[in-house]
């Protein structure tokens, strides 16, 4: 059975579990600390002794790669690249957005499916990253390797293509209970977020995140609609409006975004998903991971990297500008001799000129 | 890049000139502000970041961030806005964006803290968009620089009135007869 070790690290929150196919083994969260350097490796050190199971033994390493607060993402997506560098282990990166979705899905009651979810990051001054899903009855299965490339990775141009977390396809081997109505097994007592309230997931008449172990059978799934992006809140806003004003159903917000931003999301007629899900949850995640793993999602450490969602992948264009910056001699001249007395000089290359000039000629040229 | 037009632009004739530019400036930040500076090397940026923070109650000399890449000042005079924190980085070293959404600095700035971002005009779209520009290019007199203030992204353009007011306050007194020339451009 596959052994996977899952870091999350995307929000302020931090957490590292391990798991495989049966459920989950060990778990360390830490809430609110942004001490994740302080956190992660003692939190996989942590979760192998509690499960007793040893670092060699994991087979996979699953992590979070955001977006979402990137001086966390850096740390436990250093940690993660360097263990499974370290091991020789293949990774499984997957997106906040999904981990998010992934688990308002596994309490969402089965009996009605296709309801649109967004997952909502905040971003920070003023944006929020999100995604659009939908919630569908279906299974975990991939529908083929490959499927799901560019999850982990920026940018991947799949606009308006549906790219299934974990290459899902919803339908695909629940097909036949989706048509033949509520699958028992999934409970249909649940009272589906009445319009207006606050939707727990925990509270809807459905399991809990236990049950996504359970998910080749067959469960509630997110379908990723929408490459993630970011944007103002009133431009999300606006967009599910759109959306509120053409499904049955009131579509769903999940995600610290979505609590930080309550107030512009509630005109669009909305219903936020519980806080208690607002936050990417490492056991979510590595739930996740042995689904994806399991179908043979796995990438090479080398290729995994944050989604930085915004133009990131850029390289800067400092070429554009080389020709304004002058040679690597003339920086003495502003630094008005290299004086020590730093503090009083006109330029950036204050008492600094030599390292400056490295840095130019650092440079590859133009 | 952003395009926008300029809400000041200031011309000073001296480091201290430039300085309190800065520290004029330093008067109307708060706290979750980027203030990213543009210019080449040798035009003032880290002059700049001098007035900015001795105008907020920095005490240690303020050295380009080149190496650190981003180093944290303690600010014993937050002013109105409650600063507490100047980050002063520097992203010239960088060459992907990735590597300066890394630094963390729209994150970072929410504890109390503004952001000064050397180079940081080329970063502006992993900053989160919205900052207000100070570029520093060298004017036609010895030692005298033009300090073009420029709103990018909606947050900065509404403070736009704020932000001239301030810019030009301080080069009347601090440049010679240049300071006639000063003020706002654009439309």
């Amino acid at each position: 059975m596959t052994v996977v070790l899952a870091i999350e690290s995307a929000t302020d929150a931090a957490g590292v579990a391990l798991a495989d196919g049966s459920g989950l083994l060990a778990e360390v969260r830490v809430g609110r600390g942004r001490r994740h350097a302080e956190t992660i490796a003692p939190g996989v050190e942590a979760v192998c002794r509690l499960a007793g199971i040893a670092l060699r033994e994991v087979d996979v390493v699953v992590v979070d790669v955001g977006p979402g607060l990137f001086t966390g993402l850096r740390v436990g997506i250093a940690t993660a690249k360097g263990i499974a560098f370290g091991l020789g282990l293949p990774m499984v990166p997957v997106t906040s957005l999904d981990v998010l979705a992934a688990a308002v899905a596994a309490g969402r009651p089965a009996s009605r499916s296709g309801r649109t979810l967004v997952a909502v990051v905040d971003a920070r001054r003023g944006e929020v990253f999100w995604a659009r899903y939908r919630l569908d009855w279906g299974s975990m299965r991939p529908v083929a390797p490959g499927a799901e490339a560019g999850l982990g990775g920026a940018e991947a141009g799949l606009g308006g293509v549906e790219a299934g977390l974990g290459g899902v396809e919803a339908g695909l081997g629940g097909a036949g209970a989706r048509r033949s109505g509520a699958p028992g097994s999934a409970g249909t007592g649940g009272t589906s977020g009445a319009t207006g309230t606050a939707w727990d997931a925990r509270s809807d008449g459905i399991s809990d995140i236990d049950d996504m172990w359970s998910g080749a059978g067959g469960l509630v799934v997110p379908v990723r609609l929408s490459e993630p992006r970011a944007s103002a809140p009133d431009v999300l806003a606006a967009e599910i409006k759109v959306l509120a004003g053409i499904e049955t159903d009131p579509p769903l917000v999940v995600g610290d975004g979505a609590l930080r931003y309550a107030a512009v999301l509630a005109g669009t007629g909305a219903i936020a998903v519980h806080g208690v899900l607002a936050r990417p949850m490492v056991d979510v995640l590595a739930a996740v991971g042995v689904w994806r793993a399991d179908a043979g999602l796995v990438e090479d450490p080398a290729g995994v990297d944050a989604l930085y969602v915004r133009e990131a992948d850029a390289r800067i264009n400092w070429e554009r500008r080389r020709p304004q910056r002058p040679a690597a001699g003339d920086t003495g001249g502003n630094a008005e001799g290299g004086s020590a007395g730093a503090g009083d000089t006109e330029g950036d290359a204050a008492g600094g000129a030599a390292p400056v000039t490295g840095a130019v000629t650092g440079q590859p040229a133009p | 890049m952003i395009e926008a037009a300029p809400v000041a632009v200031v011309t000073t004739t001296s480091p201290d000139g430039t300085r309190a530019v800065g520290g004029a400036l330093a008067a109307v930040v708060r706290p979750g502000d980027i203030v990213v500076l543009a210019g080449d090397l040798g035009a003032g940026k880290t002059t700049f970041a001098q007035g900015f923070a001795a105008a907020l109650g920095v005490r240690e000399p303020v050295t380009s961030p080149t190496f650190a890449l981003v180093r944290p000042y303690r600010c014993r005079m937050g002013g109105a806005g409650g600063v507490r924190t100047i980050l002063h980085a520097d992203v010239y070293r960088l060459d992907r964006l990735a590597e300066v959404a890394d630094l963390g600095l729209a994150q970072l700035v929410e504890d109390e803290a503004v952001a000064l971002v050397e180079w940081g005009d080329v970063a502006v779209p992993v900053l989160g968009g919205d900052v207000l520009q100070v570029r520093l290019d060298p004017g036609s007199g010895d030692g005298e620089r033009l300090v073009t203030v420029t709103a990018l992204g909606p947050g900065w353009a509404a403070r736009a009135a704020t932000v001239r007011a301030a810019a030009r306050g301080p080069a009347t007194g601090t440049t010679s007869g240049k300071s006639g020339k000063s003020g706002e451009e654009g439309q």
